[in-house]
């Protein structure tokens, strides 16, 4: 592995609190979103979706709708009938593979999954032909009960599999059954996580044009434009030279939007099939129905201990309900297999086994969200610290700093040959306890002379950063992933980024232009950066997985650096000095410690374009100021601690949050704001997971509340501030030193906040801890009145 | 299929006239019949509030108005705000504290707090928090955001500007 | 998703909404605010044929102080009725009720008789109506009547409006002198539609004796409900923390809540008596310091 490079010159563009350059568009409502690129001809797309959530296909009659006069086109899998298979090749345990339909063929699995299309010139129009479509069904057992699909006898939802279950894994290391069997105290309980949606703002959209040329042009509200497209090209049999990828302005993704749907494909194909363009904006019901799901898991967690508090060993079973498909690309392996391969956490558990069962059920399949699969299985791991604190007679505090990794031990390697680089684990629980006033607020009473009752909750976590090859396979997930960013200075001598990341909110506009000015020496401001489209950028998989300031960061550095020296050589000759004595700052070059004699950075790039006779010998160095480098770094672990302080109304169940802290630690920042909006917005999310969002599915397979009236995610007084603070531990391994810090909250905030709630009642009889997310009122009373059993949904 | 309707009305202070379905919602009617996008579309359920714009100065839910009901009257919108390419105070203060990431739900918490910062020109991070609560995001938190009305109300009371 | 087709019409008074609804019948719905309708119509969950637009008619706003009362015009916002002298004056129960109704931006246009004629059992307004005893007068192309609020609820969503009739305006009774209004409701966030309220008016005499007790539960039942038998419970009686608690008790006989996804019908039911309790106290405390009387 290379050494990360030192980055020459001052930090003057490193650890700046900056505004962020994409805003003043934003603000001005000129940003343009994939519904707001207008091109004349354009017609509209509304699907027929399926209303039943298991059934055959038995008839399809759509000739009364072909024969409303606006009806350009209706499709259904007789004319397209490709689909995809996930499938890894090398995964621990076995897997079969799934295939998805882009159009449902002669079953559909879920309701909301497409079983017609049809094209019209409004959306209006488009929906009143739907309209006229008749379906008959012929239903089947649905099952929304991950335990009931696993049943022997269940019906089964993809015939060729055999099997409802199609991936189990196992793994052990140490002599588990021995520190079990030795153990002082056993807590074993059986967790559920609620199901939920990254519900962005934006919703998905797709449009699609093929142009005079021959070329398609493909504009989706996506997160991995490269990937797309190349998924395009193999799925429709196209040239990937001829496709164009655009993500424009994206509203939030949250890891939903990296994914590949079937209206990615459905919109290229008929913008090919047909010759016109056409464009396809979901609306918030089919986004609740039919956008990847997230975070569902039902886990038997086991843990062993001494009196002490020390962990000995944990036995964790994760059953991942996977919905009716394999969600492309990540597959429906996504949270059960990275839950249980980060199950240790920050500590040091000399033995563990797991076992992960992924299962399909009629349901929406599940995906990638913000801290996928880390959020259900940490959740299951300190529910039950939690819950043994307590019978210890100990704070969660106390099990924490007895079993955390400690700041000398790192490089570490866990008991799931997870490989954490660096950290300071237990100064950055001191400093959320110090901040958070946690012992203060543990010695007062619990109840207030208004009737509720207090409580202090705090959590910590470790997060697996920068999803590279090697992160990705130490989370059980062997893929190879490609990162690459173009440099390039132009005659003036700005530059400009091309890169394979960008954001959906990150500000990655201005974060990468402050690593590459700080890199290259220039002014921030001579800096550009172009993303997410792929006729101008370079290749790259994409912001998620909390990758881009690691990747976007360590690639911008790479390349800016052989700029740099490029630009420096040349200089050299022109200023007959010697290239390891001068230096770029803020656009001059000039001897360290000979300011006065300095030559401009556009002056040497204009004399390196167009003077070959200032310039050197172009036979020695080439006359050419860009360079495309590639990353593909280890992982980086980020980590951090949250504390949550609430108010309880024990006679409501309703839950008032007063308080948040969050410290991260993620390693040297680009931008301490941007962090600290990672971290607030994170915070929100992981707010809404644990108090509020649940889609709930009734036994037929039908999701009750597919709208924003009822499926709830947090407004602005679910919670208050989210005070922020930053311990910095960089990593020895990644370039510029940076960890991702994208998923922190979705770790620990909900854990906090059931531990709030745990306190808040631990005045009362029994160890009343709370073992579901989320923890509504309806949860709070059962909790309160003991009956302690998951909610069934 | 109905009877087609004329409406006219002003926006942003320029005057409309157009024919449109009587089932056209305003915030359709912003986006696709006089092209600004700037007003975004977030759920049509009359909860997120990405789509509020100002009818006769208050703000409202475009998603649940139809642009017939809009007659007569005056709608303003996001891009009502900057002068020329100069952010207003409002706009500019989100700038300065990060009140925005992905941008989507931004227009529509700029109409209401301009509105509500009319109302209430000195307003308490909780009484912010109250009136944002109609306005849905997901990226921030809304922390940032209470920051940037907070300092929008302050740069207003300081006279700095007389728009908001 | 958009709304299916309609025919569309200006009413340009209510008297002319009243034509136009009885040349269409059935087909036709009113159209106030629409910040219901249009929802219903977003999702294609409701296709009218024909949509009657009263929300332009001229002077839409209008509230009249009268003897026994407020009365409010229908096509009146929930904004208006907010900020009105006379309601935050005579009724400041109804002020603090349509506080309550989700957010400021949908009470700029939801109007006062729209929100009572959607007759959502969860809503504030259809609750306060059958609270304050309210009157509403009712209007079609052949006559007028008025229809007790008491009697205008029939199920969930469901009025004993005819097709062809509109509300014009709505009379809240003024509470008794020197009586003490309280207000809760809960929800999962703020804004959203209550999980259960209880609203309670109190007067007491100068020995602290109930004379007059109103209380209203929304969210728990088909329609908003008055709890008679626990309004019995408290005339005549002295009031203490004791008598409220047992009076919210029979706050159990009007509940017939559902479940959903947010709340089981037993948790319903149990909160409803929790909230009627709170309501009772703070319209006690009101009242006792309307008399000047200490707590």
């Amino acid at each position: 592995m290379k050494e990360p490079i030192e980055i020459g010159g001052v930090t003057k563009h490193i650890g700046v609190a900056r505004k962020r350059t994409e805003d003043p568009q934003i603000l001005m409502g000129q940003a343009k979103y994939v519904d707001d690129i207008k091109i004349p001809g354009t017609l509209e797309v509304a699907f027929l979706r399926s209303t039943h959530a298991h059934a055959r296909i038995v008839e399809i009659r759509s000739e009364v709708a072909k024969q409303h006069p606006d009806c350009h086109r209706l499709v259904t899998a007789q004319e397209f009938s490709a689909g995809a298979t996930t499938f890894f090749p090398n995964t621990r345990g076995t897997l079969k593979p799934v295939v998805m339909p882009f159009i449902a063929k002669d079953k559909v699995r879920f309701v909301g999954e497409i079983i017609a299309v049809v094209v019209a010139p409004t959306r209006y129009i488009a929906e009143d032909i739907v309209d006229l479509i008749e379906v008959e069904y012929e239903s089947l057992p649905a099952y929304s009960d991950v335990e009931d699909a696993m049943q022997n006898d269940a019906t089964l939802i993809h015939e060729e599999l055999g099997t409802n279950i199609y991936y189990s894994d196992s793994y052990t290391s140490g002599d588990v059954d021995k520190a079990f069997a030795d153990a002082d105290l056993v807590v074993s309980e059986k967790v559920a996580t609620g199901r939920t949606s990254a519900a962005p703002m934006e919703t998905r959209g797709v449009m699609a044009t093929w142009g005079w040329d021959d070329t398609l042009t493909v504009w989706s509200s996506t997160q991995m434009p490269y990937p797309l497209r190349t998924s395009i090209a193999a799925n429709l049999s196209i040239p990937e030279q001829i496709i164009r990828v655009v993500a424009p302005t994206v509203g939030g993704g949250f890891g939903q939007k990296a994914h590949f749907f079937p209206e990615e494909f459905i919109l290229p194909w008929l913008a090919k099939e047909f010759k016109q363009p056409v464009k396809w904006i979901e609306d918030r019901r089919e986004h609740l129905l039919s956008a990847s799901h997230a975070k569902q898991c039902t886990i038997y967690m086991n843990i062993a201990f001494k009196s002490d508090g020390t962990m000995t060993g944990m036995k964790v079973k994760n059953i991942g309900d996977s919905g009716a498909y394999s969600q492309y690309p990540w597959s429906g392996l996504i949270e059960s297999v990275a839950a249980n391969n980060g199950a240790p956490g920050a500590f040091t558990f000399p033995t563990i086994s797991f076992e992960t069962v992924v299962c399909l059920t009629n349901k929406m399949s599940t995906g990638a969200y913000r801290g996928v699969g880390w959020s259900a299985g940490c959740y299951a791991r300190e529910m039950v610290l939690t819950k043994a604190a307590r019978l210890l007679g100990l704070d969660i505090v106390d099990l924490y700093r007895k079993n955390f990794i400690k700041a000398d031990e790192f490089p570490y390697i866990t008991a799931t040959q997870q490989t954490y680089d660096s950290g300071d684990y237990h100064k950055v629980l001191d400093k959320c306890l110090e901040l958070s006033n946690y012992t203060q607020l543990k010695s007062e009473p619990r109840k207030m002379s208004n009737g509720k009752l207090r409580g202090i909750g705090v959590a910590f976590f470790v997060e697996q950063t920068n999803w590279g090859s090697r992160s990705a396979a130490e989370s059980g997930f062997p893929a190879t992933l490609h990162d690459t960013t173009t440099v390039e200075m132009d005659p003036s001598g700005k530059v400009t980024i091309k890169s394979g990341q960008f954001s959906h909110g990150q500000g990655l506009k201005t974060t990468l232009a402050q690593v590459a000015a700080e890199t290259l020496g220039v002014p921030f401001e001579d800096v550009k950066v172009v993303d997410g489209d792929t006729a101008t950028g370079a290749y790259g998989m994409g912001t998620f997985a909390s990758r881009s300031a690691v990747i976007g960061g360590g690639t911008v550095i790479r390349a800016a650096n052989d700029v740099r020296n490029k630009l420096l050589k040349i200089a050299a000759h022109v200023m007959e000095a010697n290239d390891q004595d001068l230096t770029i700052d803020e656009g001059k070059i000039y001897v360290k410690g000979s300011p006065e004699r300095s030559m401009t950075v556009a002056e040497i790039a204009y004399i390196t374009y167009f003077d070959r006779f200032t310039r050197p010998d172009e036979d020695e160095i080439e006359p050419t100021l860009s360079a495309t480098r590639h990353y593909d770094p280890p992982a980086a672990y980020a980590n951090g601690s949250h504390a949550v302080a609430i108010e309880l109304d024990p006679e409501t169940g309703l839950i008032d949050i007063k308080r948040i802290v969050a410290v991260e630690d993620c390693g040297n920042m680009i931008n301490p704001k941007i962090v600290d909006g990672q971290m607030r917005g994170g915070a929100s999310q992981g707010i809404g997971m644990g108090l509020l969002e649940s889609l709930d599915y009734d036994e037929s397979g039908q999701l009750k509340n597919a709208s924003f009236m009822d499926f709830l995610i947090p407004n602005a007084m679910t919670l208050p501030d989210i005070e922020c603070a930053h311990i910095v531990t960089p990593s020895p391994y990644t370039e510029g030193g940076f960890k991702g810090a994208g998923e922190a909250a979705m770790l620990s905030i909900h854990i906090a906040l059931s531990n709030a709630l745990a306190d808040a009642l631990s005045d009362h009889e029994g160890t009343l801890v709370p073992m579901v997310t989320p923890i509504g009122p309806q949860e709070v009373i059962n909790l309160i009145n003991n009956t302690n059993q998951p909610v069934p949904r | 299929m109905s009877e087609k309707q004329k409406i006219s009305l002003n926006v942003n202070g320029s005057n409309y006239e157009r024919e449109i379905e009587p089932r056209t919602l305003l915030s359709d009617f912003i986006r696709q019949d006089i092209d600004l996008t700037g007003t975004h579309v977030g759920c049509e359920h009359g909860i997120c509030g990405s789509c509020t714009v100002l009818l006769d100065g208050l703000p409202v839910r475009s998603c649940l108005t139809f642009a017939v009901q809009a007659e007569g009257r005056l709608v303003e919108t996001v891009e009502s705000l900057d002068s020329d390419g100069e952010l207003s105070v409002l706009q500019n203060a989100f700038w300065e504290h990060q009140g925005l990431q992905c941008g989507f739900c931004t227009p529509g918490i700029l109409m209401s707090m301009k509105a509500f910062l009319q109302e209430n020109s000195s307003p308490s991070r909780e009484e912010i928090r109250d009136a944002l609560s109609g306005n849905l995001c997901r990226c921030t938190g809304y922390h940032d955001i209470v920051d940037a009305v907070v300092a929008a109300a302050a740069a207003s009371q300081t006279g700095e500007a007389d728009r908001t | 998703m958009k709304p299916a087709n309609f025919d569309y019409y200006r009413a340009t008074s209510l008297e002319h909404a009243c034509e136009l609804l009885s040349q269409h019948g059935d087909d036709a719905k009113i159209l106030a605010g629409g910040q219901s309708l249009i929802a219903a119509m977003n999702f294609r969950l409701a296709r009218p044929p024909v949509l009657i637009d009263i929300s332009n008619i001229d002077g839409p706003n209008e509230i009249v102080d009268e003897d026994t009362g407020v009365r409010i015009k229908a096509t009146t916002t929930q904004r208006t009725a907010e900020h009105s002298p006379s309601v935050r004056n005579r009724l400041p129960v109804l002020a603090a009720a349509i506080e309550n109704i989700a957010h400021f931006q949908i009470r700029n246009k939801g109007t006062v008789g729209g929100s009572i004629v959607n007759a959502d059992p969860a809503s504030e307004l259809p609750a306060m109506s059958v609270l304050l005893d309210a009157e509403l007068q009712v209007i079609s192309a052949s006559g007028e009547q008025i229809i007790d609020a008491e009697d205008f609820f029939i199920t969930y969503m469901t009025t004993a409006l005819q097709s062809d009739e509109v509300v014009a305006s709505v009379l809240f009774k003024e509470p008794p002198t020197n009586s003490g209004w309280g207000f809760h409701e809960i929800a999962r966030r703020a804004g959203d539609f209550a999980m259960a309220g209880s609203a309670a008016i109190i007067a007491l005499d100068s020995e602290a004796i109930c004379t007059y007790a109103s209380i209203a539960l929304f969210g728990v039942a088909a329609t908003p409900v008055r709890a008679k038998e626990a309004e019995a419970a408290l005339v005549g009686k002295n009031v203490s923390d004791e008598l409220f608690e047992k009076a919210a008790l029979l706050v159990a006989d009007v509940v017939e809540a559902e479940s959903d996804v947010h709340a089981s019908e037993e948790y319903r039911g149990n909160v409803a008596r929790v909230l009627t309790v709170r309501a009772l106290k703070d319209a006690c405390d009101r009242s006792k310091a309307a008399l000047g009387l200490g707590k």
